[in-house]
């Protein structure tokens, strides 16, 4: 997040500053791209890029602070995966299959020592391995860091049943971490 | 997942816990070893980005100079086609204005070269007519004294010479 420089970045890409603009990719690019790993599979370098695209058209007409350009910039991304999702209804996204490597714990290691190991691409794929309105609300508040609001605009959901989803797949998260320390 | 498991992570991590860790905020030192491992993953999955994952921002910076460089033209152009019209526009309402005659005059061409002052033939094309004048006789350039009227009407101070058509 930019925070209190992001006022000023985005005045100055909405006028067409080329370096401006490419402080704001380099700091949303990142967890758009994992949020689309978890949504769209193997789709989310091309689906990232028409979302950039549109962003770069609208920009100058964009009002608002960083959470609510992360806000946009989400939904923008949705909307293209759910585009994406109807076109190719015959044929089902696919998601990393990092997460069942993670499921079966080492015969040695502790958990600590596995996660200190761990990338970030295998963090989001055990994300990703579950329900996917669970892993959507986790990675929209964790790796977006959008609040409550913001993340039940995107997904179209009332507050209190975004917290619900994310506070289940936390627990579920737990209890796979749980199991790896147990075993 | 057994159903301990479950019992366990639904025991240990309460709603206020789970904002917390969502939030980004971690979870207290004494915390259960799942949590901090919670702690740890979201952490992990938080990370800043990656050369990987920023490996395209030449490629996004040049489509952003293409995006925002095909809208300036565009409004160039218009400008400039509402600026041209404007002119055009002002510009046609004073030829009209100057180009419309007076209902008195008939409209006749123009004949080449400035006509001297003491020239006594008349011109091939018809110059002007006379404004008819209520009251007054029309005068006709083709009869002599006609061509005379307007001679005179056209050069006050030259005499006519003997003869003169």
């Amino acid at each position: 997040m930019l925070e209190r420089e992001f006022p000023g970045v985005l005045r100055a890409a909405a006028t067409g500053d080329e370096t401006a603009f490419a402080r704001l990719w380099r700091d949303a690019h990142p967890p758009l791209l994992r949020y689309l790993r978890v949504v769209a599979g193997d789709a989310a370098e091309d689906v990232a890029g028409e979302v950039w695209l549109e962003v770069a058209r609208r920009l100058p007409r964009f009002r608002g602070g960083e959470q609510e350009f992360r806000g946009w910039l989400f939904t923008l991304a949705r909307r293209r995966v759910t585009d994406m999702r109807r076109y190719h209804a015959r044929h089902p996204v696919r998601l990393t299959d990092d997460a069942g490597e993670l499921d079966r714990p080492g015969a040695d290691d502790t958990a600590m020592a596995a996660l200190d190991n761990l990338s970030t691409e295998a963090a989001v794929a055990l994300i990703a391995s579950l329900p996917r309105d669970q892993a959507e609300v986790i990675v929209l508040r964790v790796i977006a860091g959008l609040d409550v609001g913001h993340v039940a605009r995107i997904v179209g959901k009332r507050p209190g049943a975004v917290r619900v989803a994310a506070h289940r797949g936390l627990r579920a998260l737990a209890a796979r971490l749980g199991q790896r320390v147990t075993r | 997942m057994s159903f301990l498991s479950r019992l366990r992570a639904r025991r240990y991590l309460d709603a206020a816990s789970a904002e917390a860790l969502l939030a980004g905020r971690g979870v207290p030192a004494g915390a259960p070893a799942d949590q901090r491992d919670l702690a740890r993953l979201l952490e992990i999955a938080a990370k800043p980005g990656s050369e990987q994952e920023l490996g395209g921002q030449v490629a996004a910076a040049a489509m952003f100079v293409q995006v925002t460089s095909q809208g300036k033209p565009r409004k160039i152009a218009r400008r400039v086609l509402a600026a041209a019209a404007c002119a055009t526009a002002v510009a046609g309402s004073v030829v009209y204005a100057s180009a419309v005659p007076s209902p008195h005059h008939k409209m006749a061409p123009v004949p080449f070269g400035v006509p001297a002052e003491h020239h006594t033939v008349p011109g091939p094309a018809v110059t002007r007519v006379p404004s008819r004048q209520p009251g007054r006789r029309q005068v006709h350039p083709q009869t002599r004294s006609g061509h005379r009227k307007i001679q005179q009407a056209m050069n006050p101070g030259v005499p006519l010479r003997a003869g003169s058509r």
